[in-house]
């Protein structure tokens, strides 16, 4: 049942209506209004007014009594919420971005729609930008997994290398169960045949051989998750694709790799970097001693980036279920997306913020003597020691 | 009849709800508590990521 709510701010009343299955904090999010800007009140008449908190079921307040929102900002809400709407339409859409523009003449939004063509393109021009003013190898070493992110970076760098002859691309993808399955290199290989571009699939044994393993790279895991904990294994999935990228470079002479790191995975180690009071690490070139990662999907919306390839992305999805993870990282993403999502594109203006803070002065990472691993100036002694003691036993 | 109408993700078979009657006013301090003292000022308890992963927190998700 649909119930009046009466929202009243400095600038004006505005009548609305509300489900009464709604709480009134729920009503307000429908809104896309933040419930910490409005204090509820119901009442029969004016002087008996009665505050009662936000996450009141409408349902709950007496129909006799009227439902009052009062913002208790003094900010005109027409600034900030968009009063027009223009639907940029495309046959098939997958998604859909809002854009918000604000100014003198109040706030609107654009919608724009994108298809699984519209999508492609845009990313694809995007890197194309990122590697013509980035790169500087001549050969360049590029990690996919077979989901959705990395699997864009096949098409824009193919364009790339269309155009620039003189560049050289080498895509790998690491086949490790349970991290990584047989069928998302698959796809991968899929992709890249497609491409025509030299991919290069790694399981256990290649890897072992391509780092100069001493022990196997099962025993490895299982002694990592038993020393550092089972949820834990997106931390040693991407140690072990930065150390396969860096051991390929310099295989092929190459000094630039490349992953699929996109706005979200930036936002949520920044937000992290920022609120322990920590130097963020530098994005979206990060160096490694002598060698660069490169990161062409920085600024780029992960929802964006599965609507390239969305049945790929599904898959991918569907075949990581019941993964462990810890509860940080899972918070960290969480509010990395809401952030974005709470005014679009807060998290990126946030992102280009820090990157002016820092410009040339980021922190700089140094290996460790005699180790593939560059420990940042937060780690702590002890942590290393214990680290390198598991590294020594599986490489040289 | 308690929260039927409401559709709730967290609606999970784990999903508990705790009512507290006029708790004592200590817990209000919690009001006021970072996020890093909750647990957010590491990663992984065993604090690997800033020694294995000092790049993004994972290369897939």
């Amino acid at each position: 049942m649909l119930r009046s709510v009466i929202i009243k701010t400095s600038s004006g009343e505005i009548n609305t209506e509300a489900d009464d299955s709604l709480t009134l904090e729920g009503f307000l999010r429908t809104k896309r209004i933040p419930p910490n800007l409005f204090q509820a009140y119901k009442n029969i008449e004016q002087e008996s007014i009665e505050p009662i908190p936000l996450d009141t079921f409408i349902f709950k307040i007496p129909d006799d009594n009227k439902i009052i929102l009062q913002c208790i900002r003094n900010i005109d809400l027409k600034d900030v919420l968009p009063q027009k709407t223009q639907f940029e339409k495309v046959s098939n859409p997958i998604i859909s971005i809002p854009e918000f523009n604000f100014g003198e003449n109040g706030c609107s939004q654009i919608i724009h729609e994108l298809n699984q063509d519209s999508a492609k393109e845009l990313v694809k021009e995007k890197i194309l930008n990122f590697t013509r003013i980035t790169c500087e190898s001549k050969t360049i070493v590029v990690g996919i997994s077979g989901g959705g992110d990395s699997n864009t970076l096949a098409q824009g760098l193919k364009e790339f290398s269309i155009k620039y002859l003189e560049k050289k691309f080498v895509f790998f993808t690491i086949v490790f169960e349970p991290i990584w399955p047989k069928s998302a290199a698959e796809r991968a290989s899929e992709l890249c045949k497609k491409y025509s571009l030299n991919h290069l699939v790694y399981g256990n044994k290649e890897v072992e051989d391509l780092l100069g393993m001493k022990g196997s790279l099962d025993d490895f895991y299982k002694e990592y998750i038993d020393k550092f904990g089972n949820n834990t294994s997106h931390f040693f999935g991407t140690y072990l694709i930065s150390i396969v990228a860096r051991k390929l470079c310099k295989k092929y002479d190459s000094t630039e790799y490349i992953l699929g790191f996109n706005r979200e995975d930036i936002l949520s180690d920044l937000i992290f970097s920022l609120m322990n009071g920590q130097k963020p690490l530098s994005f979206p070139i990060r160096n490694f001693g002598n060698i660069r990662l490169l990161m062409p999907l920085w600024d780029i919306p992960k929802i964006v980036l599965d609507a390239c390839y969305p049945n790929y992305s599904l898959s991918n999805y569907n075949e990581r279920r019941g993964e462990q993870s810890t509860y940080q990282r899972n918070i960290i993403y969480y509010l990395a997306h809401g952030i974005e999502d709470m005014y679009p594109n807060l998290g990126l203006s946030i992102m280009q913020g820090v990157q002016k803070i820092f410009d040339n002065k980021w922190p700089e990472l140094k290996i460790e003597n005699g180790y593939d691993i560059f420990p940042s100036e937060y780690a702590n002694p002890e942590k290393i020691k214990e680290v390198k003691e598991l590294l020594k036993k599986y490489f040289d | 009849m308690e929260n039927t109408l409401e559709l709730r993700i967290t609606s999970t078979k784990d999903y508990t709800e705790v009512i507290e009657i006029n708790p004592v006013k200590s817990n209000l301090v919690s009001i006021f508590t970072s996020l890093t003292s909750k647990g957010l000022n590491r990663m992984t308890d065993k604090q690997i990521e800033h020694i294995m992963c000092t790049s993004s927190l994972a290369a897939f998700n």
